[in-house]
């Protein structure tokens, strides 16, 4: 007995309609014999006989519709009864189901070579978090692959350094209310009694519960990345807060950058005692020579400032040294730092070992890293640790000012320009070029009589172009 | 031709037109996925080209080639278990309907892209030649191969080098449904073989008689260092261009034309006329067929797919 | 130890495979009476007769045909495609025949057969004719690719490719034919799949295969005079390629920079990465950087040419961007 079935006629069909039969029960049929006409989701095709034989019994009728592969008629072949009920024929045997492909293996992981000592197993992205949140990595242990630390290793040191914070409270149980929907979002009672216990306030939440619902765990998440007030608080914290309208003014977060020199200038400020001492130099006979310099060298007075602080230097090595807590620190080298202007404001680039630099490396150094700080490409090396610092306001007018320290240089020397003044020289008066220097200094390391000292050196050699000049590959 | 061979023919071309129309039933019951091209109605081209060949020859052709491999003396059980995808299948469920191959018997294949197989029949006469063998390489292909670039590099190439093919080209007028005189602008595929400079002949593919003849004179010639020749068959596939195709692009009187020279009933008649052979006879080679068929598809209900674990396997050799 | 070219390194290899191997044959455009037109078959013809090494049509996809079927045919087939470019019009016969038909059917089917070609741009050849096709061979399954950089490693791979029982991409880089190097006279095949340290360093690794192994090693002397020590690593076998070998670099120096003269978009490179980075992630300091072609078709123009490909300075900015100095 052969079960007919609706066939698949096409690869999407998958189900067809009977339109129309062309045989009955009882009828006899052969081989590429028309036995139906069946409609397709494509067209109406026709349903062919694949043996010779007898119809034996029509199961659906015109007009039905019916899913491929499902029996539609049976016939018997040729030799078989075809009064046989359907019954005794075969069921269709339901093809196994295919077991369900296999996902493709994972790429046969390399044995991770072992990091060496010391060496840190942690996911860029853990490691951004645990800056973000000041969480030493170094103590956490990760759970990550071969170790690693991840992500949640550095939110659950959060969480633990969090609940320390909070032994009092009784952890709730937590009500997912998830169903009432309000305005405001949900705020879980643990994270309430937090709220109110920290002073929080509940528009700097941002709930990750069902709905929207805040979680003791956010606002705990805030608590943590707020300031600790344990810690050394920035001195802005000193002064009373501001408060701004949108009519008055427009606020906007400053740059990393500029809060982090914020920070270290204030405490520059703050913590190193200044003392300032001024003098003059009659730059007269050196300013006639700029032209000369500048055609041949490219020299400006900045880099003649700076050849003339380093001979300065070299007499009085007392200067270039640094108080860091405690300890004295001399300096085998004198790191000039010059203070360039750039777009994104004042920054100290160091000309590293400038001692012994003739005038015109100077001037090839310092134009050098003058237009890398423009670029903002400065390497850490171009900052590191300046022993002395240069700022020159000259080119403004400025006829005096005092620089703040830019440590660990104990000494920053403000350039104001030359101003036209009387001078006194082979008993006349003459109207000449006198520049302003002030010396910015740390009273931790350095006295006024060194100072001073330090600074008619250094007068004495911008009024004394020859004697600056010499040596110095000029 | 001696009534055994005759009756041998005739067995032939029942099995191969019994394969197809059991590959056409499976289709539609799903046990057959993908593209299932089936050769009904072209049978005489198949059995004619081969019947002269030894059995070292080489035999390559197209996706259409259920009948190559069972003609060539292929096993029908492993070529049903290969249309159904299972690992006793002759290329363990790898290839599917479109790529049948066996190197025991010299047939290599089943290509899925149109006259794709016609450079490697190139290369199979190439080393032959070089080998200093004379077997010869069959290449069958339909008139839509004729329009591909790699058919032309083939064919000169082969009478470049006089290697040792017979070119056979299935003229079955239709590629899909885009007939001769709308796809080539030289209706004649003998006519384009030509200017090849080979020997071409011209013949009715319908019937087996003619079939062989020619072939055997390409044959004969390739194997005797003659170089290549064609052989365009014109012929007709009575079924779409494969399982998915309603053919609406042909009409019925055409369909029923080519029927009429059905090369099954032709032959009969022809070994009617000239021996004595009952019905009975026929009908005892009809019940082989019929019980070797049975066979085939219960041994590939009965079979199973490859794990999926070997889905890597056999891309490299040692 | 001899110096020879890459090019008489191949023609070596071939010279030394076919009196080894008498089934070896090889044919191609222009390859027997004019010697091959970057002359890399020179007295081949002569040596083994037309038969073993002749001439074809312009037919590419023949080429390729005619190699596969004589491989099942029982022969060694090294056939020669004037140029990666024109591997383009037989591509239906590389990746969708030669690749696929060992598994399609089953197993059942061997096929040795060497596809020699030569790529790479750099000579103001214009847009159809320098292409780096390298990363379509090796997305395919069922092709070997190789890629030698150094004359030793052209004739190495070239025997390892013609003793190897499976269809063999063999890119040769049209600008290295002139290199000169030590060739050993008498040599062993090289191993496929493996890599070779061509420069010991500690700061970063640099990645290169064919002419950008030349680009790399350039970039390393550079980085020496800046003070930094970069390992150069020639991949030399592009499919399978040597995972281990790149992974235990780039593990101690944690850095890694991959150089590819080929568009970037899902390049040798890209894999290369990927792989770093699903192997040694915990090591990396900085993330893999790559250096490759433009994103665009070759112009013949020397100066925009030029600015296509990547030059030793390209792989210097990269690997100082990686170190971040």
């Amino acid at each position: 007995m052969y079960e007919i079935v609706m066939p698949r006629l096409s690869d999407s069909m998958e189900e067809g309609k009977i339109i129309k039969w062309k045989v009955k029960a009882g009828d006899a049929v052969r081989e590429g014999d028309v036995l139906a006409e069946i409609e397709s989701d494509k067209a109406v095709m026709e349903l062919e006989c694949f043996h010779d034989g007898r119809i034996a019994q029509i199961v659906q009728g015109d007009g039905a519709e019916v899913a491929v592969g499902q029996a539609i008629a049976y016939m018997a072949g040729a030799g078989e009864d075809a009064a046989t009920p359907p019954a005794a024929s075969q069921q269709v045997e339901a093809k196994p189901a295919a077991a369900p492909a296999a996902p493709s293996p994972p790429a046969p992981q390399m044995p991770a070579p072992a990091p060496p000592e010391g060496r840190i197993a942690i996911s860029p992205y853990a490691r951004k978090l645990a800056d973000a949140r000041g969480i030493d990595y170094t103590k956490i242990k990760g759970t990550g692959p071969h170790g690693r630390i991840m992500a949640e290793d550095i939110e659950q040191a959060v969480r633990t350094v969090a609940q320390a914070r909070t032994p009092t409270i009784e952890p709730a149980p937590v009500k997912r209310t998830a169903e009432v929907r309000t305005a405001e979002p949900d705020m879980e009672p643990l994270a309430v009694a937090i709220v109110k216990r920290f002073r929080i306030d509940p528009a700097t939440l941002r709930g990750t519960g069902p709905h929207g619902m805040i979680l003791a765990d956010d606002v705990v998440a805030v608590l943590c990345a707020r300031p600790q007030p344990a810690a050394k608080p920035p001195a802005d914290e000193e002064l009373p807060a501001l408060e701004v309208s949108e009519e008055e003014a427009t606020v906007e977060e400053a740059s990393f950058r500029l809060k982090t020199q914020a920070r270290h200038v204030t405490a520059a400020k703050h913590v190193v005692p200044h003392f300032y001492i001024t003098a003059s130099a009659d730059v007269t006979r050196l300013l006639e020579r700029r032209g000369e310099l500048k055609a041949k060298f490219g020299a400006t007075v900045t880099h003649l400032v700076m050849l003339a602080s380093v001979k300065a230097l070299k007499a009085h090595p007392g200067i270039n040294r640094t108080w860091d807590r405690g300890r004295i620190i001399r300096w085998k080298h004198v790191n000039l730092g010059l203070a360039v202007e750039t777009e994104q404001g004042l920054t100290v680039a160091v000309l590293a070992e400038a001692e012994g630099l003739t005038l015109p490396e100077i001037v090839g150094r310092t134009t050098d890293l003058a237009a890398r700080a423009r670029e903002a490409r400065l390497t850490a090396q171009d900052r590191r640790h300046p022993t002395f610092v240069i700022s020159n306001l000259g080119m403004y007018g400025v006829e005096e000012f005092q620089a703040i320290l830019n440590p660990p240089a104990s000494v920053t020397l403000a350039v104001a320009s030359a101003q036209a003044a009387p001078v006194i020289r082979d008993g006349g008066i003459y109207v000449g070029k006198v520049m302003r220097l002030t010396a910015s200094c740390d009273h931790r390391v350095i006295d006024g009589v060194g100072a001073a000292r330090f600074l008619q050196e250094l007068a004495r050699l911008l009024e004394n172009p020859e004697t600056l000049l010499e040596g110095a590959g000029v | 031709m001696k009534k055994s061979e005759l009756i041998q023919v005739y067995y032939l071309m029942r099995l191969a037109r019994g394969f197809e129309t059991r590959a056409a039933e499976q289709y539609t019951k799903g046990r057959i996925g993908g593209f299932c091209h089936l050769y009904s109605g072209e049978e005489a081209v198949a059995i004619g080209a081969m019947w002269h060949l030894r059995k070292d020859d080489y035999v390559i052709g197209s996706y259409r080639d259920h009948a190559y491999y069972l003609v060539r003396g292929g096993d029908p059980r492993k070529a049903m278990a290969e249309l159904f995808g299972h690992e006793d299948g002759c290329c363990k469920g790898k290839g599917g309907s479109m790529h049948l191959f066996d190197p025991s018997l010299n047939f290599f294949g089943g290509y899925a892209v149109v006259a794709g197989e016609c450079p490697i029949a190139v290369g199979l006469a190439k080393a032959a030649q070089m080998k200093k063998e004379d077997r010869i390489v069959l290449c069958f292909f339909g008139d839509g191969a004729t329009n591909q670039g790699a058919y032309h590099e083939a064919l000169n190439m082969a009478s470049l080098y006089n290697l040792p093919v017979v070119w056979v080209c299935e003229n079955n007028y239709y590629a899909i449904g885009t007939s001769v005189p709308r796809s080539s602008a030289q209706e004649s595929m003998a006519q384009k073989a030509r200017a090849y400079g080979m020997p071409v002949h011209v013949v009715d593919g319908m019937d087996f008689f003619k079939m062989q003849s020619v072939a055997e004179r390409a044959i004969a010639a390739a194997r005797a260092s003659g170089g290549p020749s064609f052989i365009e068959a014109k012929c007709y596939r009575y079924r779409g261009h494969s399982m998915s195709d309603p053919a609406t692009y042909r009409s019925k009187e055409e369909v029923e034309h080519w029927k009429s020279r059905d090369p099954i009933p032709s032959l009969k008649k022809a070994i009617q006329n000239d021996f004595e052979v009952g019905e009975e006879e026929f009908a005892a080679v009809d019940a082989r067929v019929t019980q070797v068929l049975d066979e085939a598809v219960r041994f590939a209900e009965a079979g199973h797919e490859l794990p999926p674990e070997s889905r890597i396997d056999d891309i490299y050799a040692e | 130890m001899p110096k020879i070219t890459y090019r008489e390194a191949i023609n070596q290899a071939l010279f030394e495979e076919m009196h080894r191997d008498p089934a070896i044959i090889v044919f191609g455009e222009d390859v027997a009476l004019y010697e091959g037109s970057f002359k890399v078959t020179r007295g081949l013809m002569k040596e083994f007769g037309p038969e073993r090494v002749f001439d074809t049509p312009i037919s590419e996809a023949a080429i390729v045909g005619m190699a596969t079927g004589a491989a099942i045919g029982g022969l060694r087939p090294a056939a020669e495609l004037m140029s990666v470019n024109f591997a383009l019009v037989a591509m239906d016969q590389i990746l969708n025949h030669l690749a696929v038909m060992r598994y399609m059917f089953g197993g059942q089917v061997v096929l040795p057969v060497t596809i020699r070609m030569p790529g790479g741009g750099g000579h103001q050849l214009g847009a159809q004719h320098s292409h780096s096709l390298e990363v379509h061979f090796v997305h395919t399954p069922g092709l070997k690719v190789l890629y030698p950089a150094t004359p030793a490693d052209a004739k190495g791979l070239l025997k390892a490719a013609l003793r190897e029982n499976n269809p063999v991409i063999f890119l040769e880089h049209e600008g290295l034919y002139n290199l000169e190097g030590e060739v050993p006279g008498e040599m062993e095949p090289a191993q496929i799949g493996q890599a070779a340290v061509l420069r010991a360093g500690t700061d970063a690794t640099i990645i290169g295969y064919g002419a950008m192994t030349h680009v790399a090693l350039e970039a390393a002397r550079t980085l020496e005079s800046l003070g930094l020590d970069a390992e150069v690593i020639d991949l030399r076998s592009l499919r399978p390629w040597d995972k281990p070998t790149v992974m235990q670099s780039v593990a101690r120096t944690h850095h890694a920079i991959v150089v590819e003269e080929s568009p970037p978009v899902c390049g040798i490179a890209a894999e290369v990465a990927v792989n770093i980075y699903e192997n040694v992630f915990d090591q990396l300091d900085a993330p893999v950087e790559r250096v490759s072609g433009a994103d665009a078709p070759m112009p013949y123009a020397k100066n925009l040419e030029q600015a296509c490909i990547p030059h030793a300075e390209d792989v210097v900015a990269a690997v100082r961007k990686s170190l971040g100095r």
